[in-house]
C-alpha cells in the first residue's frame, strides 16, 4: 500500500484538490470525469441547477399555499349540517374554544414552518445568487434548521388522516379530508424537494477560495 | 490542475415544469370551477335567525341544491340579504313565483314541524314554482307557506268586521270537510277590518260561486230561544283553533265562477247570513215628512215584500235648531238605505251600479220610497219601494255618492187615516139598542135555562129516588114489550099492510057476492042453466007513443 493513499488531513477542500464527490456512493472521483468511476452515476461538484431547482420547487409550494388555507382542509358533518373549515378556520376556532395550545401548534406547523422554510430558502438562494460571502456561519445554521424542522410541517396533514380515521359515528359525526389537505400535502412535500435540491456548498462557494482560504471581497 | 468551475449553469432547469403545471392546475381548477358554478341568487329575509353565511343550506323536497355563501343587511337596515350560490342543475327552479323561506322548528296547530332543524340548524327551503326561470332576486317568506305555489285550487280575500280566532293555518269547511285553510289573516290599519287569505283547494274551489256566503265556524253558537237552548259547533279543531265554513243559502241564485282573488265578506256566524249585509251596496237618502217612530237601524227596505236592502242610519245630524223649527214642511227626516243588489241576485259593484242605473227610470215611472208598517205588535217599521201612478214627479237626485230616492207619504198616513174614519163608523152605530135588545133575549134566555134546570132537578130527583131504582127493572122490560106493540101498529109496521090488504081483499068479495046474489034474484036456475047473454037492454019506448 502506498502512503499516497493514505487519507491525509488537509485544509484544502476536495475541490481544491481536484476531486469531487460521487452522491450516490460518497467516493471521491476526479473533476473530470462526468461519472463515478466505481458506481457510474453521473457526477459533478455541484448539484446542477440548485438555485433554479429550489426556487421551481418553493414557487410550487408558494402556488398551493394558496388553496392549501382558501379551501376547507376538512368537512366535518355533525347532525346532517355539513361544515367545512380552513386550517386558520380550525385555529381561531381552537383558539376562542381555549385550547390554545393546540392551536399554537397547528398555526405554528401549518401556517408558521411552511412559510419560514420557503422564506428561508429564498433567502439562502438569493444570497447564493447574490454571491454574497457574508455570515457562512448563520446561513450554513439557518439551512439545517430547515432540514430539521420541515418534516414536522406534515403535522396538519396527520392530524386530519387521524380524524378522519377515528371521528366515522355515522349520522351524528364525521369528518371528511377536504381539498386543502391534498394542496398542503404539496407544500410540505415541494418545501422538501426545495431543500433537498438546494447544495448547501454554494453557500461558502464565494466566501472560501477552492484552496479553502478566506477571500476577502472587500 | 485545472480550477474547479463552481458555478451554476445559466441554462434552464426541466424542474420549472413543475411550478408551471401547478399554477395551469390551478388556473383550470378555477375556471372550471368558475364555469361549473350554478346561479347566484339573493333572497331577502326579515331576519338572519339561523342563517350562517358557507353553512345554511338551501334544499328542495330535502335534497341540498345550494349553500348560503353570504348573509348582509340590506341597504336601508330593515332587512337582510342571503347570497346563495345554487347547484348548476337548480337553474331551471328559480321560476318568477318560487318561493323561499326559512325552516326552523315550528309548533303550531298544524302541528310541529322542522324537528330536524334543532339538531341541524336552519335551512332555507325552496319550493318551485309553475312559472317562468331566470328569476335572480327573490323576497323571503317569513314562515313556511301553508300552499305551495302552483298548487291547483282558489285563492279568495275575505273581509271582517271584527277580529275573530282565525289565523294562518285554520281550515276553510264545506259542509264540515276540510277544503281549504287560511293563509295570512291581517288587520286593515284604515278601516279596522281583518283581512284573510283563504286556499281552497281544488276541485272544491267549484263550490265557491258568487252567491258562496263565508261566515265564521270558530268556537260555539249558543242561542236560547222560546223553543229551548240550541249548542252548535262545527268541530272539535274549529273550536280549538278557529275556521271558516261556506256554503250557499238556501233560495240563493246560482252565482257564477270566482277568479282568484275575489272578494268575500265573511260573516259572524251563520245565523247573520240572512240579516247581514251583502258586501256590494249603494246608499239612498230617504227624506220622510212623516214620523219615523219605530223605523230602526237594520230594518229591511222591501219592493213589494222582496228584500233589497238595510236601513242603515236614522235621524238628523248637526242639526240647526232655528233652522228645524222654522218650516214644517221642510222638516224632513233623513233615513239612510243600502240597497243590496244580492238579495236578488249577483253581489257585485257592477250589479249595485247597474241597480241604481235602472232605479232612475223607475223613479221616472213613479217608483217612491214609502214607511211601512212591518210589526202591528211593536209598531216596527220598514221602508217599502212601490209604483204610485199619482205621485208628484221626481227625480233621483246624485247627492255627491249618495243618491236621493224620492219618498212618498203613502202607507202609514193613510192607514191611520182609514182607521180613523172606521171608528167613526163605529161610533155611529145604534150600539146601545142593539145591547137592550141582545141583554133581553139573554134574560129570556137564561130563564129558560133556569127552569130546564128545575126539571131536570125534578128528573134527577125522581130517578134517584129507592122506588124507581126498585121499579126500573120490571119497568124496562114492561116499556119493552109495550114499544114492540106500538111498533106494531106503527104507520111502517107489517101487520097493518096485511090488514089493509085484506080488508081491500074482503071488500071485493063483498062486491062480487052482491052481485052474484042481484043474479039469483032475477034467475034462480041460473046455477044449473048458465045463462044465455042477454041483449043488450034497449030502452024501450012507450007503447002508442010512436
Ligand atoms: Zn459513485
Amino acid at each position: 500500500m502506498s502512503s499516497n493513499n493514505t487519507p491525509i488531513y488537509s485544509p484544502q477542500s476536495a475541490a481544491a484538490q481536484g476531486l469531487q464527490g460521487c452522491r450516490r456512493c460518497f467516493r471521491l472521483v476526479p473533476l473530470p470525469l462526468k461519472q463515478c468511476d466505481f458506481c457510474g452515476a453521473e457526477v459533478s461538484l455541484r448539484k446542477q441547477h440548485a438555485v433554479q431547482n429550489t426556487l421551481a420547487y418553493l414557487f410550487t409550494a408558494i402556488v398551493l399555499f394558496v388553496p392549501a388555507n382558501v379551501l376547507p382542509i376538512m368537512v366535518t358533518s355533525e347532525f346532517g349540517s355539513s361544515k367545512p373549515s380552513t386550517i386558520l378556520e380550525g385555529v381561531v376556532l381552537l383558539w376562542h374554544h381555549g385550547s390554545y395550545p393546540t392551536a399554537l401548534v397547528i398555526f405554528i406547523a401549518s401556517v408558521l414552518v411552511p412559510m419560514a422554510k420557503v422564506m428561508a430558502l429564498l433567502l439562502l438562494c438569493w444570497s447564493v445568487v447574490r454571491r454574497s460571502p457574508h455570515r457562512v456561519q448563520e446561513r450554513k445554521r439557518l439551512l439545517a434548521l430547515t432540514e430539521l424542522v420541515g418534516r414536522w410541517s406534515m403535522v396538519d396533514v396527520f392530524v386530519v388522516a387521524l380524524l378522519v380515521a377515528l371521528v366515522q359515528l355515522a349520522g351524528v359525526l364525521t369528518v371528511a379530508p377536504g381539498p386543502a389537505a391534498l394542496a398542503f400535502c404539496g407544500v410540505v412535500l415541494f418545501t422538501m424537494l426545495a431543500a433537498h435540491a438546494f447544495d448547501g456548498r454554494l453557500l461558502w462557494d464565494h466566501a472560501v477560495n477552492l484552496k479553502g482560504e478566506k477571500v476577502d471581497h472587500g | 490542475m485545472a480550477e474547479a468551475d463552481v458555478r451554476q449553469s445559466r441554462r434552464f432547469s426541466a424542474v420549472w415544469i413543475v411550478p408551471i403545471a401547478a399554477l395551469l392546475i390551478g388556473a383550470w381548477t378555477l375556471v372550471q370551477n368558475y364555469l361549473s358554478q350554478g346561479p347566484q341568487i339573493y333572497i331577502t329575509f326579515a331576519t338572519a335567525e339561523g342563517l350562517v353565511a358557507g353553512e345554511t343550506q338551501v334544499k328542495t323536497l330535502d335534497v341540498q341544491i345550494g349553500v348560503v355563501e353570504n348573509v348582509e343587511l340590506a341597504d336601508d337596515f330593515s332587512s337582510v340579504t342571503a347570497m346563495v350560490r345554487l347547484r348548476p342543475k337548480a337553474a331551471s327552479l328559480l321560476t318568477d313565483d318560487a318561493q323561499f323561506w326559512v325552516v326552523r322548528p315550528r309548533v303550531g296547530s298544524q302541528g310541529i314541524s322542522g324537528l330536524s332543524t334543532i339538531l341541524s340548524g336552519a335551512y332555507i327551503q325552496l319550493a318551485p314554482g309553475a312559472g317562468v326561470a331566470g328569476k335572480r332576486r327573490y323576497r323571503g317568506l317569513d314562515e313556511m307557506p301553508l300552499t305551495p305555489p302552483s298548487t291547483p285550487g282558489l285563492q279568495v280575500q275575505l273581509l271582517a268586521d271584527n277580529a275573530s280566532s282565525l289565523s294562518a293555518g285554520s281550515p276553510v269547511l264545506y259542509n264540515g270537510y276540510r277544503v281549504g285553510r287560511i293563509e295570512e289573516s291581517s288587520l286593515d290599519p284604515d278601516t279596522g277590518q281583518s283581512r284573510y287569505t283563504a286556499f281552497i283547494d281544488e276541485p272544491y274551489d267549484g263550490f265557491v260561486t258568487t252567491a258562496t256566503r263565508f261566515w265564521n265556524a270558530s268556537g260555539i253558537a249558543m242561542s236560547v230561544a222560546a223553543d229551548g237552548f240550541s249548542v252548535r259547533t262545527q268541530s272539535l279543531e274549529t273550536l280549538l283553533t278557529g275556521g271558516v265554513t261556506f256554503g250557499t243559502p238556501e233560495g240563493a241564485r246560482s252565482g257564477q265562477v270566482v277568479q282568484d282573488g275575489a272578494l268575500f265578506f265573511l260573516f259572524n256566524d251563520e245565523a247573520s247570513l240572512s240579516s247581514n249585509p251583502y258586501l256590494h251596496a249603494n246608499s239612498f237618502l230617504l227624506q220622510f215628512d212623516s214620523s219615523i217612530r219605530g223605523l230602526e237601524v237594520g230594518a229591511p227596505v222591501e219592493y213589494r215584500g222582496m228584500r233589497i236592502g238595510t236601513v242603515m242610519d236614522v235621524g238628523l245630524q248637526d242639526v240647526q235648531w232655528d233652522v228645524l223649527w222654522k218650516e214644517s214642511s221642510s222638516n224632513q227626516i233623513p233615513v239612510l238605505v243600502d240597497i243590496e243588489p244580492g238579495w236578488l241576485g249577483e253581489d257585485s259593484a257592477a250589479a249595485a251600479d247597474a241597480f241604481t242605473n235602472s232605479l232612475g227610470d223607475a223613479v221616472d215611472q213613479g217608483l217612491r220610497a214609502s214607511l211601512a208598517m212591518g210589526n202591528l205588535l211593536t209598531g216596527g217599521l220598514y221602508v217599502s219601494l212601490d209604483f204610485y201612478a199619482d205621485a208628484a214627479p221626481a227625480k233621483l237626485v246624485d247627492l255627491d255618492g249618495t243618491w236621493e230616492l224620492p219618498t212618498i207619504a203613502s202607507g202609514l198616513d193613510q192607514i191611520e187615516h182609514k182607521v180613523a174614519k172606521f171608528l167613526s163608523k163605529l161610533q155611529s152605530l145604534p150600539l146601545d139598542e142593539t145591547l137592550d135588545i141582545t141583554n133581553s133575549a139573554l134574560r129570556e134566555t137564561q130563564a129558560t135555562v133556569v127552569e130546564a134546570k128545575a126539571a131536570m132537578g125534578a128528573l134527577t130527583a125522581l130517578l134517584a129516588s129507592p122506588d124507581v131504582a126498585d121499579l126500573s127493572p120490571e119497568l124496562v122490560a114492561t116499556l119493552g114489550q109495550a114499544q114492540t106493540v106500538l111498533a106494531s101498529f106503527g104507520p111502517q109496521a107489517a101487520l097493518q099492510e096485511q090488514m089493509v090488504d085484506s080488508l081491500r081483499r074482503l071488500n071485493q068479495v063483498i062486491t062480487n057476492a052482491n052481485e052474484v046474489l042481484d043474479t039469483y034474484d032475477e034467475k034462480p036456475n041460473a046455477f044449473i042453466f048458465p045463462s044465455k047473454k042477454r041483449p043488450d037492454v034497449v030502452p024501450r019506448a012507450a007503447p002508442g007513443g010512436e
